[in-house]
């Protein structure tokens, strides 16, 4: 066995097989620790950053260098007109003392490095006073962002307030519109319905400090009290992670580990019930020969005839549009269906090499020491195909990849968890001049599917050529 | 197909004298007749019994949900009628086999065209893509096949083989979609839009100009095929060739005084080939099953997407009428494949 292995290191195809094959097992056994996202699908795991997010590594780019990255912090300094109304409370949270008829702003600057960001998120609490004579508006470096008045229906597109409480205020530039902003409102109107993708660009075009201003004004005779948490801010930027984000702003590097998992895992399995049903027939046929070899070549013969894909693609609408297979998950289906579908090719390899073993003397000599069939199959046949299986089992993954992916990118695969399939499906669906090709959401799936066959491919010949009975009799 | 005495001898049944090659063939003919027929029974089972047995109705798929007007029951048991599913199924079985035997293969319910037209319109396309790419894709292999085992084992047998295996694992619905973002609207080298590159002015081209044009549009993906489909062929040969070269005829030759060069390309060559036939025939063989992704991703209208467009909408006159014509054609081909392969190999021999 040692020599076996010697064999096997010796070749720089095993190694390079060895090493993909490696790589790629542990993305896949490694994948919750890899990353937070198990399912970048559901809408819960999707905008981690902007849309179309490119790689963090690119921004050594030139084109990317400005792209900000995801930014969220609470502000720690703060600038008022009036120093003597405004004072802190403790570390977090002010106290803002409004005379009558007078406006007080506290402005809190921040330094932005980059282009603009996606969205704005300002968020802060804040304690009103019990009257309703006071208005609190919210400026993004002279953009009039948000007004807050402290009646139950405001007229647009200022917003309520209840006074007297704890009021959570959320700034978010994603949900603004003409009724609750009037930085949209003063939009000319054919901007308006743009006007949530267009505050960021206005509010942080370039690098550069800026400043969140709250301005609080009096409107009635009696002094004012308002308390007011440090507002934090948070943005979703161009630039996430290892392999960026796909259109639904999910990480593209958990559906690229998450989909490696399932096809591995996949592949695998309907390799092993290749193997299964393809041992079986091809030992009997070749074994047994006569009659059954005769009928099982046929049903071979009668499976690579049949064009595959159209038949998978049939067979997957019929239990699909029943819906009467509710026991059956999708994946075990096409488990199944990609297994009954490739066997054939297994089949004929085993029986090919089951009709010469046959033949061989030691056979004879078995046969001739009165072993029974079933001895000889186990104990003489089988030991001598390890090679071969070992081989197909390898050989056959591509195979499985290549179909479930094939499925998944028409649209008639898995669909509700990423595969590489389905990566490639929605990428190549997505792709445009605007979003650069989306190099880093198009390259990884199928390069992991050509490096992974091709690994599995060099695995296998590497397997049969150690493995095959003569090397093992050493000549 | 082994090399036997057997096949000088004839046998003798009633009057006639049947020959060792007529023999082999009516053997070989009825036993691929047995296996359409087995297939046959096999798409019936598929198209017919299996959704009848999970209680699909396929007319029900061709009555839009929002439509208003006459009950739906009524139209649906009118599409019934009209394909003829409302038989019970052993009805349906002998309705189907003798339209295929007819060749009457009915009226498509997604087209609304005979299967039969719809099969004729789109094989000069599909045939238009597959051919040349068939033989550009063969030369590819024996052209890199004839460098990689004359420098065996060195750098260059390496990265050929390897490139290959790689390209042999491409999906092709991947790079053809970046193959065409690059080279059709990125670098804009050929037209990406069959209608745009098949009329001019909005006027549907004729003859020679149409043809000229369609190959114009077919240049990308035509190579492109090439490039992801040589690989197989390729290494057959290159594997089968290296075996060649290391056999004992090659060193009896050698022995004989026979000079490299004349061994190479003469025995060994010829030798090494016949694997690359019949792997191409067997291509061939399934040219009507259309190539489905590469179709799909340039937007060709070819018999692949035809019959994926027809398993998507369960079209049952079409599934039948194109698994038929493209198991007919793979029988007709592979029996051929089957007659001209001892012209091929002298070694084989009529059984």
């Amino acid at each position: 066995m040692n020599k076996v292995i010697k064999d096997l290191l010796s070749r720089k195809s095993f190694i390079f097989s060895i090493i993909i094959i490696g790589f790629f097992s542990i993305l896949a056994v490694a994948a919750p620790a890899l990353t937070t996202y198990s399912n970048p699908y559901l809408p819960s795991q999707q905008y981690v950053a902007a849309p179309y997010a490119v790689p963090s590594w690119a921004t050594i780019f030139p084109q990317y260098k400005e792209l900000p990255p995801d930014v969220s912090f609470t502000f720690t300094k703060y600038v008022s007109s009036d120093s003597s109304y405004v004072t802190a409370v403790n570390a977090s949270y002010i106290k803002v003392v409004v005379p009558p008829g007078q406006t007080v702003n506290v402005s809190f600057p921040f330094k932005w490095n980059w282009s603009h960001p996606y969205d704005v998120v300002v968020s802060f609490k804040l304690l009103t006073p019990s009257t309703t004579s006071f208005v609190v508006n919210l400026y993004f470096n002279g953009l009039y962002a948000m007004e807050l008045c402290p009646v139950p229906f405001p007229v647009e597109p200022a917003v309520s307030i209840s006074p007297g409480k704890v009021n959570s205020v959320v700034f978010d530039s994603k949900y603004i519109s003409p009724a609750n902003s009037p930085f949209a409102s003063e939009l000319p109107l054919s901007e308006q319905p743009l006007a949530a993708y267009e505050f960021p660009s206005y509010a942080l075009p370039k690098p550069g400090t800026y400043n969140v201003t709250v301005s609080f004004e009096n409107t009635g005779s009696s002094k004012e009290v308002f308390v007011m948490s440090l507002p934090s801010y948070s943005s979703l930027g161009y630039v996430y992670g290892k392999l960026g984000t796909d259109d639904n702003g999910a990480s593209v590097f958990a559906e690229f580990v998450y989909g490696a998992r399932f096809d591995l895992y996949l592949s695998l399995l309907a390799s092993a019930l290749i193997i299964g049903i393809g041992l079986f027939i091809g030992l009997l046929a070749g074994y047994v020969g006569g009659f059954t070899d005769l009928s099982l070549n046929a049903l071979t013969d009668f499976f690579l005839l049949i064009p595959g894909l159209p038949l998978l693609v049939v067979l997957i609408s019929i239990f699909d549009v029943t819906g009467t297979i509710v026991n059956v998950n999708k994946p075990i289906l096409i488990l199944l269906i990609i297994s009954l579908l490739s066997w054939p090719g297994t089949a004929k390899i085993i029986r090919g090499q089951t009709l010469s073993l046959k033949g061989r003397t030691f056979v004879e000599a078995a046969k001739a020491l009165g072993e029974g069939n079933l001895r000889i199959l186990f104990r003489h046949i089988l030991p001598n195909l390890m090679g071969i299986l070992f081989a197909q089992l390898a050989y056959d993954v591509p195979g499985v990849i290549l179909a479930e992916s094939g499925l998944d990118f028409l649209g008639l695969g898995i669909t509700g968890f990423p595969t590489w399939g389905n990566m490639l499906g929605f990428a190549t669906y997505n792709v445009s001049f605007i979003n650069g090709f989306a190099w880093w959401w198009v390259l990884p799936p199928g390069i992991g599917i050509v490096l992974l066959s091709t690994a599995f491919y060099f695995f296998g010949s590497a397997m049969l050529d150690v493995l095959s009975p003569y090397k093992l009799r050493g000549e | 197909m082994s090399s036997t005495a057997t096949s000088e001898k004839s046998v003798i049944r009633g009057r006639f004298h049947i020959t060792g090659l007529k023999r082999y063939l009516l053997k070989r003919i009825a036993e691929r007749l047995v296996l359409l027929f087995g297939i046959l029974v096999f798409n019936f089972f598929v198209f017919q019994v299996l959704p009848t047995l999970y209680h699909i109705n396929v007319a029900e798929l061709y009555v839009p949900l929002s439509y208003k007007g006459l009950p739906r029951s009524e139209l649906v048991q009118a599409i019934d009628r009209q394909f003829g599913l409302n038989l019970p199924l052993q009805e349906r079985f002998f309705v189907y086999i003798e339209s295929l035997l007819t060749f009457h293969l009915g009226i498509s319910m997604h087209y609304d065209e005979p299967v039969l037209n719809l099969i004729e319109q789109r094989f000069p396309v599909t045939a238009l893509l597959v051919i040349p790419s068939l033989l550009l894709s063969t030369v590819l292999a024996v052209v890199l096949g004839l460098y990689s085992i004359s420098r065996q084992g060195k750098i260059g047998d390496s990265i050929v083989s390897f490139t290959a295996i790689m390209t042999y694992f491409i999906p092709s619905f991947w790079l053809g979609e970046i193959v065409l973002y690059v080279f059709g609207f990125y670098l804009n080298i050929f037209p990406t839009n069959i209608a745009e590159a098949i009329t001019r002015n909005g006027v549907t081209l004729h003859g020679f100009a149409y043809w000229a044009s369609l190959l114009k549009f077919l240049t990308l993906p035509i190579l492109f095929l090439t490039v992801v489909s040589y690989g197989v062929r390729n290494i057959l040969f290159r594997n089968n060739g290296v075996e060649l070269m290391g056999s004992n005829f090659v060193n009896y030759l050698r022995a004989r005084g026979i000079s490299d060069r004349k061994i190479f390309y003469k025995h060994v060559t010829r030798n090494a080939i016949i694997p690359v036939f019949t792997r191409v025939g067997i291509d061939l063989a399934f040219l009507f099953a259309g190539v489905v992704f590469i179709e799909d991703v340039f937007n060709i209208p070819g018999l692949g997407r035809l019959l994926v467009s027809a398993a998507e909408n369960l079209d049952i006159p079409l599934l039948e009428g194109d698994f038929y014509v493209i198991s007919l054609f793979a029988v007709v081909i592979l029996l051929a494949l089957d007659l001209i392969y001892p012209l091929i190999d002298p070694r084989v021999k009529y059984e």
